[in-house]
This record gives structure tokens, C-alpha cells and sequence, in this order.
């Protein structure tokens, strides 16, 4: 039977887009699908596993959230709730949770996509579209005359 | 130079007419197709044509653009570079560009660099990647929607071009080194939302507001649409029956 302590777990190093590093047991970056199969298919024996599209900014967060899911178990499922709660609070604004979200889904984490989405469709909620453009930069590509359908298919919807 | 439109199926072809412009003597034509997003009609395709002028005369090259749907020609300028393939990139145009080739190439390897058309006229580096090899790559296509751009050079090796992987013809690793310009990648996701997390956030509103945001933009509409008349549920999972 194998122990498996701090000391003897496999580390592996993250390098950020803008070429941060980021030394990190294996059994937390494997909370990454992808970096999990990115070790699989012996990716980082070469050294550290490039990530070009997360920031380190990014990457600092989203290692903080795999740390304390990883040494998390069910038992602590309340606990749990309450941090990611408190996470996404850090997180701050929209534009940082967007970066976040996008790296949860490249790397293919999937209870920090559902939470980080989450939070972004809570926040949004209530908002008119106008809100929402203004939040991610969208442009407005109906003409009048789309806008006027799409507002009458609306009023139809609550009617 | 004539260029020729060809369809295999129908075994029929179309003489293209000449570039609306011309960039010295020894212009070359690079020929890309694409699909506008400005409708959903599937048939609304664009032929692009790329005039690129002789390397060591003109410094600049334009892209031509022609819309099937109103059948419009348009005129939009391409990067300060020789412009050696067109791809989509994320949505929108995309070119590649091999920055030393062929007078300043090295045996290590060439800069291929990625521009990208945020809009008219403006044109943005994204990426920078040195290639392992010098010559000019063909881009096989995009695979995952952006995640892997496929390289290849006849003989040398293919390899993606975010630098995850790369093969030489001997089957060994090659090992490429990406420089992402992230203040460029910054302006071209515009603290946008990529399409796929559109779909994530929408999933996860109720009914009321998913339908209220169908008027944020097409593309929200479009996404809005598939969830409301989804067919493994509609409506189910957003209305609050309790």
C-alpha cells in the first residue's frame, strides 16, 4: 500500500501565456481535463506545460480553485460551497469572471465553468439586452425592422 | 493571370474577373473562401481574393472581398506584410504570414505571424510563432473551433500552431516557441464573449431572461433560439414550475 505525501507527489509546472510559472502538484492540475490528459500523453516530461491562452493572472485563480478542490472531499461539500461562493465574489467584475470562464473552458474544468457561468447568468438576470451589450461590448446587428419582430415575438412569449 | 472558379460536382467553371486593383507587375493571387455571419442563410458564402504585391516593392497587401448574397465587391487592407494564406480565425479573417521568407530565413526555423481582421481596415497581430522549420506552411485548417491550427511544410513536418504538438516527417516531437501579442488578444475577444460561452451563460437563465436577451444581438438570439426549442426539452429547464 502507497502513501501518498507532499513530498513524494509528482510536480508538475504550468507556464502561462505570458510566461509565468507555476509549480503545482499533479493531483491539482489534474482537476484540468485537459492538462490531465496533456500528462497522459506524456506532455510534460519535456519540462513545464505551455498554456497560451491563460494569463497568469488567470492561471493563479483558477490553480487556487483545483487546490482547494482537490484536497476537498464530499464530507465538505457545505464548507465547499461557501469558498466558491466567496471565490467568485473575489473575482471582483464581469470582465475578470469572462477571463475566467474562458480558461475553465479551455482547460476543461468543469465545476469551475458551471460556477463561474453561473455566476455571470445571475448577474446578468435582470438586466436588459442594452445592459448586456454594453457589458461585452456586443454589437447591435438587427435592423429596425428585425428589432420590431424580435420585440413582437417577445410580447407574443408573455402573452 | 486568370483565375478560375471550378465546381467538381457540377463539373462547371466560371472565369473570375480581375482584381479591382493592381500592386505592381509582380502580384500574386491567393484565393480563400468564407462564410459571412450577417445572415444565417447557409448559402451566403464569400470568395476572397488576396492581392499581394511583389515583396520587395510594396509593403502592403489588400484583400478583396465578394458577397454572393448582394453581390458586392468590397476592398479592405491587409496587413503591413506579405500575406502568404488566408484562414478563419475565431469568426473572423484571418492571415498567416511568414515574416523572413524567402530572404531572411534561417536554419532555425522562420516567424510566422497571425493577423487578424477585427474590422474594416484594422488589421491586428495576434501571434507570433517560430516555426522549426523555413519555408512557407500550408495551414491544413483549424480543428475544435480555433484550438488547433494545423501547419504543414511539404517534407519538413506538421505541426499546430499554438505549438501543442508538432511531428517531423521521422515522426519525432519538434518543438515550437508562441509568442501570443496579449494586449492584441485582448482587443480581438474585445472582452467578448467567445460563442460557446454565450451558450453557457444562457443555459443557466431563466426563462424570462433568456427570452428578453433573444434582442441582444443575433448571435445571442440564434443561441437563445436553440435552447427554447431544443429537443430534449423545451422550455423544461427554465421554467420555475415550484
Amino acid at each position: 500500500m502507497s502513501i501518498t505525501t507532499e513530498n513524494n507527489e509528482k510536480m508538475i509546472t504550468l507556464m502561462s501565456s505570458d510566461g509565468e510559472e507555476f509549480v503545482v502538484e499533479e493531483a491539482v492540475a489534474a482537476q484540468s481535463q485537459t492538462i490531465k490528459h496533456l500528462i497522459e500523453d506524456g506532455c510534460s516530461t519535456e519540462g513545464s506545460i505551455p498554456l497560451p491562452n491563460v494569463t497568469g493572472r488567470v492561471l493563479s485563480e483558477v490553480i487556487q480553485y483545483c487546490k482547494k478542490h482537490s484536497s476537498s472531499d464530499d464530507k465538505e461539500e457545505k464548507e465547499l460551497e461557501a469558498w466558491d461562493a466567496e471565490f467568485v465574489k473575489a473575482a471582483d467584475d464581469h470582465v475578470a469572471l469572462t477571463d475566467l470562464m474562458m480558461a475553465a473552458n479551455f482547460l476543461d474544468i468543469k465545476g469551475l465553468l458551471d460556477l463561474v457561468a453561473q455566476t455571470l447568468a445571475n448577474m446578468i438576470t435582470g438586466k436588459s439586452p442594452e445592459e448586456v451589450r454594453r457589458m461585452w461590448n456586443i454589437k447591435n446587428d438587427f435592423t429596425p425592422e428585425e428589432a420590431e419582430k424580435v420585440r413582437k415575438e417577445n410580447q407574443w412569449a408573455f402573452e | 493571370m486568370q483565375n478560375y472558379l471550378w465546381n467538381p460536382a457540377t463539373r462547371q467553371y466560371r472565369a473570375l474577373p480581375p482584381p479591382l486593383f493592381t500592386l505592381g507587375k509582380k502580384q500574386g493571387v491567393i484565393l480563400a473562401f468564407g462564410c459571412s455571419d450577417k445572415t444565417t442563410a447557409i448559402n451566403d458564402c464569400k470568395l476572397l481574393r488576396i492581392v499581394v504585391g511583389d515583396i520587395l516593392e510594396a509593403e502592403i497587401s489588400k484583400v478583396e472581398s465578394f458577397d454572393f448574397d448582394d453581390e458586392v465587391f468590397g476592398i479592405v487592407r491587409g496587413p503591413p506584410c506579405h500575406v502568404d494564406q488566408l484562414i478563419v480565425y475565431k469568426e473572423s479573417l484571418a492571415m498567416l504570414s511568414s515574416k523572413g521568407y524567402p530572404f531572411m530565413s534561417s536554419k532555425d526555423g522562420d516567424e510566422i505571424e497571425m493577423w487578424i481582421l477585427l474590422e474594416k481596415d484594422n488589421n491586428v497581430k495576434l501571434f507570433t510563432c517560430r516555426t522549426p522549420v523555413s519555408s512557407i506552411p500550408s495551414a491544413l485548417g483549424n480543428w475544435e473551433d480555433s484550438e488547433t491550427l494545423v501547419l504543414y511544410n511539404r517534407g519538413k513536418g506538421i505541426y499546430d500552431f499554438w505549438g501543442k504538438s508538432g511531428l517531423d516527417e521521422e515522426g519525432a516531437r519538434l518543438n515550437l516557441k508562441i509568442e501570443q501579442s496579449e494586449k492584441n488578444m485582448a482587443a480581438a475577444n474585445g472582452g467578448e464573449l467567445v460563442k460557446d460561452m454565450i451558450m453557457e451563460i444562457l443555459l443557466r437563465l431563466p426563462a424570462e431572461s433568456l427570452l428578453r436577451f433573444k434582442a441582444t444581438s443575433k448571435q445571442w438570439r440564434m443561441r437563445a433560439m436553440m435552447i427554447v426549442g431544443g429537443q430534449s426539452c423545451p422550455l423544461a429547464n427554465h421554467l420555475d414550475l415550484g
